[in-house]
């Protein structure tokens, strides 16, 4: 095969490494672009080389990106149905005793922040297995109360991510494998659980969800038939959400959807009622797009092949990942902390660390990755131009393999999302993947201060890749 | 319905598109050879319907719904069909994700990554890598892999590293110019240690980098233009390598309007690959000038032409053959030392002068000829190379003149983009003070060829000037400036 576009026309040129020469080409007028470079992987150079198939690794390299190309083809062939909603621990068999989920890679309550710790005691209050919070924190503080992660239960959650056995959950079911998805309904903004708050407003609401709305819901969506989530959120990103942030359009979309089942199961109070919370609460979708999220992630797990990346969350604490080709395992680093926008009186120093497994949105090319198809919320996103909402959007696809080619942005000519994180190319770049997040209070009770922007850190993948060059070397 | 139309039907489950990019769709299709009707809509009851109506649907099951993507198309004749499909395929997969960044493309002046660069700038475009070797070779995959052309201006990678990144480029239609590749020029712009040279059609594929130059600054002299230098590095031509960028960028060349003639120049190749790439450069169809250094040189045959040293393909090229400059006073001494900057001129001085290249030591302290390049890695440890500062050999130089067993002393003078700015000033230099230093006693010859142009910022007749008011010999070729040293020599 010859090349023939080298010298079919003026080439351009991106320069690595020093320069004296690429100095030379601009002052003669060419068109030149630096790559700033430091060693990667902390200098170790032997994995480097491995990572990308020089030396032996050569053939292991190549099966690598063939079974990436099987992931990306998985994870893109996922058709995720919002079908019913059901209490937790009906679909999570583990629910069925006392425990919790909360969000992120497994920790232990003793080392959760304080906004995770009182949403769990208010979930303790919620299932009525304290009466107060004097007992609810003695009782977690004594152990007896099990934790695990949300994602090893089918399950994603917001935040801290909290699920309960009495809570009820959507279930989003992949049309292709059977395989389901679960996440609690969004209480919407203020006094929230997600965002640590366990007064008797978030206890009351979560009891209206188990009794009244969570069942109208099921209802409605049984009655529907199911709603394909992927389409809806095609339509979304073109109406200027990116899905994590924003989801304005997408709820409205769901509601859209909904509406003639709900009126047709519902009636009275409680109709009314769920009307007015579905049409008030901007960022409903949020869930079912993050259940969305773990179905394509989890297809894309199952072919356990690769270097892409399946799943990222947070629990305050530390940051997980989980890859394609290195099994269920987690790759954790210390969380980092959002930065962004305040709500007044608030700042920075109230911010607590990381938090949600919200990040499986942008592991499928969503919220920051998508940061264009958004425009209303760049101001969260440094200088807060749609410019450099592309320019972020652009250096972002440093370490992405592919595209989505049904989710595309309006603004960007209807340029596809880029699409499957590769650790390798995380790690070569040095960039971090960049997540939009809501902003909680370090204390719980306190709830949301803000919204902003939070980078996965590297040590993930920089963890992720070391196990990556062992299996390599074989 | 009765329609003899054949009838193409694709339905995409819970796949959304917007109305705009499916009536594209639909214009893309209808534009296909015997094609009749497209539609492409979503399956909503009203759309189905008209499809229904326009003959263009039929039932299916599982049942067609709204969140469904409908594809139709009515053709006349089977063999129309394998292109809708894959037009369809192309269209719906395409994301518009190949043509560069348009709020970014004349702005950016940094990226982070090879891919983002792709994003920014569109084809033809050329890593330009000049990182420490082993990084160095990871790079070039990685720019390979983000669809780049690559100039590997690194040295110190290892052959493994060579065939695997060659391999690669040449399994997906990419060059790798080098490693340990110094110059070329495509398309007009520079790369590396290059001269200005005027744009005319014979192209050269090279292997030696002061060779190129050398070639390409002789003819601009001589009026004759160059299209394109496209560098392979020094070990293309070796058997595990076998010649992958030679052939790709001969190939280039032959399929190039704006090139009538082909130059290729490298040290001795690997015999066999010799073989084969001979066979393969008659094939052409262009006419090929071929510099192995120092090899016996084959008979002409058909378009292809053979030489030994650069003064034999220069003077066929420009139909003049250089002038040897005349020694007239030399020292007693017996000996010639041969101080380069440029590899490949070290490598033909070795073969004429037929010793043996040095590699260690101080070599020009001997007794007997010498040849030395400064660019070999033992004088660059921590240095610059010595085209951007020459003070060592300068240094040398000054050495090797008061030195009373030196009989000729032979250097070249590189100028060009990347050359310090008066290449020449140090062979001056270092001449006038060892005429102080030697203090009347005789002094060695010294000859110099000057590798430049008058477009290049030095000045090729400043240069040639400066010498020889400084009692330098300058000769038009490397290798008329060894066949004066050998005369010289001679002659005592």
């Amino acid at each position: 095969m010859t090349n023939k576009t080298l010298i079919s026309g003026v080439p351009s040129v991106v320069n690595a490494g020093i320069d004296i020469f690429s100095i030379l080409m601009k002052e003669a007028g060419a068109r030149v672009i630096d790559l700033p470079w430091k060693p990667p992987l902390g200098g170790d150079l032997d994995l480097y080389r491995r990572l990308f198939g020089l030396g032996s690794a050569g053939p292991s390299v190549a099966r690598l990106e063939i079974g990436n190309a099987r992931v990306v083809k998985a994870m893109l062939e996922a058709d995720p149905v919002a079908i019913d909603l059901v209490p937790a621990a009906s679909v999570m068999p583990a629910l069925q005793n006392r425990m919790l989920l909360h969000a992120g890679p497994p920790l232990d309550y003793a080392r959760m922040t304080d906004t995770m710790r009182g949403a769990a005691a208010g979930a303790l209050l919620f299932e009525g297995w304290a009466k107060d919070r004097e007992e609810a924190e003695l009782l977690l503080a004594s152990g007896s109360i099990p934790f695990d992660s949300c994602h090893h239960h089918g399950a994603v959650g917001p935040m801290v991510g909290i699920i309960s056995p009495s809570m009820p959950v959507f279930v989003v079911k992949d049309s292709k494998s059977g395989r389901c998805a679960y996440s609690t309904i969004n209480e919407g903004i203020g006094a929230v659980m997600r965002f640590g708050a366990s007064g008797p407003e978030v206890i009351e609401r979560l009891q209206w969800f188990a009794s009244s709305f969570g069942p109208l819901l099921g209802a409605a969506l049984r009655r529907s038939g199911g709603l394909p989530l992927k389409p809806l959120m095609a339509k979304a990103l073109l109406m200027g959400d990116e899905m994590h942030q924003r989801n304005t359009a997408a709820s409205l979309l769901f509601c859209k959807e909904l509406m003639p089942h709900l009126v047709a199961v519902g009636s009275g109070d409680d109709l009314e009622r769920a009307v007015g919370f579905l049409l008030e609460t901007e960022q409903f979708f949020l869930n079912l797009a993050m259940c969305a999220g773990k179905i394509m992630g989890d297809s894309g797990q199952l072919v356990g092949e690769g270097s892409i990346v399946t799943a990222m969350c947070r629990n305050g604490v530390d940051f997980g990942i989980r890859v394609s080709g290195l099994g269920d395992r987690w790759w954790t680093a210390p969380v980092n902390t959002p930065t962004g926008l305040y709500f007044a009186g608030f700042s920075g120093e109230d911010a607590s660390p990381d938090l949600g497994d919200s990040a499986i949105l942008e592991t499928v090319a969503l919220g920051g990755m998508a940061l264009p198809a958004a425009p209303a919320v760049l101001g969260f996103v440094g200088a807060g131009t749609f410019k450099r909402g592309v320019e972020l959007f652009e250096r972002l696809q440093g370490f992405t393999v592919s595209i989505n080619p049904a989710w595309t942005i309006p603004a960007l000519d209807g340029r596809a999302v880029p699409f499957g994180i590769d650790i390798r190319q995380v790690v070569a770049t040095g960039i971090e993947p960049l997540i939009n997040t809501g902003i909680a209070h370090k204390q719980a009770g306190r709830g949301q201060i803000g919204a902003g922007t939070v980078t996965a850190p590297l040590g993930c993948f920089e963890a992720a890749c070391r196990e990556l060059g062992v299996k390599l070397e074989g | 319905m009765g329609d003899s139309n054949l009838l193409y039907q694709n339905i995409h489950t819970n796949s959304y598109f917007d109305s705009v990019t499916l009536m594209r769709l639909s214009v893309e299709l209808g534009k296909l050879p015997g094609v009749q009707k497209v539609s492409a809509m979503m399956g909503t009851p009203a759309n189905l319907t008209m499809l229904s109506d326009q003959g263009l649907y039929r039932q299916t099951l599982p049942e067609v719904g709204p969140a469904d993507l409908c594809v139709c198309v009515a053709y006349s004749a089977e063999e129309n069909l394998p292109e809708v499909v894959l037009a369809e395929k192309a269209f719906l997969e395409a994301g518009s994700t190949s043509a560069p960044s348009t709020t970014r493309s004349a702005t950016a002046t940094a990226v982070g990554s090879w891919k983002e660069g792709a994003l920014a700038l569109s084809e033809p475009r050329v890593a330009f890598i000049s990182l420490p070797g082993p990084s160095a070779a990871v790079e070039a995959k990685r720019a390979l892999d983000a669809d780049f052309d690559v100039f590997l201006f690194s040295d110190n990678i290892d052959q493994d590293d060579e065939v695997i990144l060659k391999q690669r480029a040449r399994d997906a239609g990419r060059l790798v110019m080098g490693p340990d590749c110094g110059t070329a020029m495509i398309g007009g712009i520079r790369f590396g240690f290059a001269n200005r040279v005027r744009a005319g059609s014979v192209g050269l594929v090279a292997a030696s980098g002061t060779g190129a130059q050398e070639i390409a600054s002789a003819l601009d002299r001589a009026g004759i233009g160059i299209s394109h230098i496209i560098g392979t590095g020094g070990h293309d031509l070796s058997g595990a390598v076998g010649g992958i960028t030679t052939r790709q960028a001969a190939i280039l060349l032959a399929e190039d309007q704006g090139t009538k003639r082909i130059v290729v120049i490298s040290k001795p190749p690997d015999p066999d690959v010799a073989k084969d790439l001979t066979v393969f450069l008659a094939k052409l169809g262009k006419p090929v000038s071929i510099l192995f250094l120092g090899m016996e040189v084959a008979k002409a045959s058909g378009s292809l032409s053979f030489y030994r040293t650069f003064g034999d393909l220069i003077a066929h090229e420009t139909g003049q053959v250089a002038e040897i400059p005349q020694v007239k006073h030399h020292s007693q001494g017996r000996f010639i030392r041969a101080l380069y900057v440029g590899g490949s001129f070290a490598y033909q001085a070795a073969d004429l002068l037929k010793v043996k290249m040095s590699v260690e030591g101080k070599p020009w302290t001997a007794m007997g000829h010498c040849v030395v390049d400064f660019g070999d890695d033992r004088f660059t440890q921590g240095r610059p190379h010595p085209m951007i500062d020459g003070s060592l050999r300068q240094q040398v130089i000054h050495e090797v003149l008061v030195d009373l067993t030196t009989g000729v002393l032979v250097c070249d003078v590189v100028l060009g983009d990347g050359s310090e700015d008066d290449p020449a000033g140090r062979i001056v230099q270092a001449v006038q003070q060892a005429r102080k230093d030697r203090q009347g006693t005789d002094f060695p010859a010294v000859i110099v060829h000057v590798v430049g142009t008058a477009q290049d910022l030095q000045g090729y007749a400043r240069q040639v000037g400066s010498l020889r008011d400084a009692g330098v010999l300058v000769a038009d070729t490397s290798t008329a400036a060894l066949e004066s040293a050998l005369a010289g020599i001679d002659h005592a």
